[in-house]
């Protein structure tokens, strides 16, 4: 069994779109879409990695982020964040809550992949 | 009214003249109001069909993504079957081995066939001495019957005293006809054997021809098979490369085409934003005329409320920049 990782995007296109490239490589993926409903879809499997965007309904990637991490079971599970966003002031704010990560989109498959092989939990 | 204010009526196709009074801009306001409804109407509707279209195209996308790998795998699978250890060459190699071992059998047993030739010629050389054994019989007894009539004619010249001797000749002489009628039988026999024992030799002579110039046609015709499934496998094996190229191409293409969809998305969030700017201003617009300050307050929340860099460059009417970023910041 391949090690998993969380796709969060409020669009479909683009929970699939990550999925084809995370699925070719040998990854299991579970998808959400959004915050919410990420956190609620924690606790089933061991996830290896997340990928969260950051501007969704609901609760946006950095308020996911946030709570993620006052998880003990989560303090170390890696996540990169994927989004359309590039001001500094956000990617401050990720990095400050803990992302190990910021990718813009849209993203060369094997770029976002060899991300991935290198955050990856072993 | 000041010069911003102008050039905002101004975008809206009114005449600042015309507008600059009280009943104009109470008109101009509902006309606005109005509009900014509608377009906010039109700019949901292009977003939902937009994102609908590109999610059903996407997941179509997916399907035949998934079907490409399942062949793909199967290619390079039968690939490393033909080429790998115990592969389609070495069956060639061992199917065209156990031909040759089955001939091998084959020639054996026609051998073995021959071996029984020559027993058979033994026997008809046997019984050729048999006749021979004969014919020496059948002499010696003419010989004995020619010597019987002499002791006879002698018997005749002795007068009384030969008598007892001329009735051992007679005896003699009987006894050697008898003996000549045996081996005239025993000849007769022997011949009739001799013809049956030839014609089997013919025969079997025969078959060993007819043997071998079936196994060398069998070799050919095996040594033709294990060819032409050669060249067989050699045209599958040059298919399968020729599949696993094409896989690599469209792994390409695929990978290519991930990148576009995702600009979906960068659309999607564009009109959004342009969606949410006209309905600041609609709401603006029904708080009364906008000044100047209003107007350069509403210019810096549309300028924040941009998520990606490229929408400030066109608020500002800026050129693009070289997109030569990597896109990625690791922590």
């Amino acid at each position: 069994m391949g090690k998993c990782v969380m796709i969060v995007d409020d669009s479909s296109s683009v929970r699939t779109v990550v999925g084809i490239a995370l699925r070719g490589a040998g990854y299991e993926v579970l998808e959400a879409s959004d915050g919410a409903d990420a956190l609620s879809k924690l606790g089933g499997q061991k996830i290896h990695l997340i990928i969260s965007d950051v501007n969704m309904p609901g609760m946006d990637g950095l308020t996911f982020l946030k709570e993620l991490k006052k998880q003990a079971a989560f303090k170390f599970t890696p996540v990169m964040m994927l989004t359309t966003e590039s001001a500094a002031d956000k990617v401050a704010v990720g990095k400050a809550e803990g992302a190990r990560a910021w990718m813009t989109k849209p993203f060369q498959p094997e770029q976002m992949l060899a991300a991935v092989q290198k955050l990856v939990l072993p | 009214m000041t010069p911003l204010a102008e050039r905002t009526l101004q975008v809206l196709g009114l005449h600042p003249a015309r507008v600059n009074t009280p009943v104009a801009t109470n008109h101009a306001t509902e006309l606005a109001g109005a509009l900014c409804t509608v377009w906010q109407r039109q700019l949901d509707a292009t977003i939902e069909h937009g994102t609908s279209s590109v999610d059903a195209l996407t997941k179509t996308f997916a399907g035949i993504e998934r079907q490409l790998a399942q062949a793909l795998e199967l290619t390079e699978q039968a690939a490393k079957g033909l080429k790998g250890d115990g592969a389609m060459s070495g069956a060639i190699a061992g199917a065209n081995e156990r031909l040759n071992d089955v001939m091998a059998m084959i020639q054996d047993a026609v051998e073995a066939n021959h071996a029984m030739l020559a027993t058979v010629t033994e026997a008809v050389n046997a019984v050729r001495e048999l006749n021979q054994t004969a014919q020496s019989v059948e002499l010696i007894s003419q010989m004995t019957t020619l010597l019987s009539i002499n002791a006879r004619i002698e018997a005749a010249r002795a007068g009384a005293a030969g008598q007892g001797f001329s009735v051992v000749a007679y005896e003699v002489r009987r006894l050697a006809a008898q003996s000549r009628q045996e081996s005239v039988a025993i000849m007769q026999r022997v011949a009739r054997i001799e013809q049956v024992i030839q014609q089997a030799a013919d025969s079997a002579e025969a078959q060993r021809a007819r043997d071998q110039d079936l196994i060398a046609r069998s070799r050919e015709d095996a040594r033709q098979i294990v060819a032409e499934l050669g060249e067989s496998m050699n045209q599958v094996m040059a298919a399968s490369d020729g599949l696993c190229d094409i896989g690599q191409q469209t792994r390409t293409s695929v990978a290519m085409a991930l990148v576009s969809f995702q600009y979906q998305d960068r659309v999607s969030q564009r009109v959004s934003h342009v969606r949410d700017s006209v309905a600041l201003f609609a709401q603006a617009l029904s708080d009364g005329w906008p000044d100047e300050a209003n107007l350069e307050g509403m210019d810096a929340r549309l300028l924040k409320s941009y998520t990606m860099p490229e929408e400030g460059r066109t608020h500002r009417d800026e050129p693009e920049p070289d997109q030569s970023g990597t896109g990625l910041m690791l922590f």
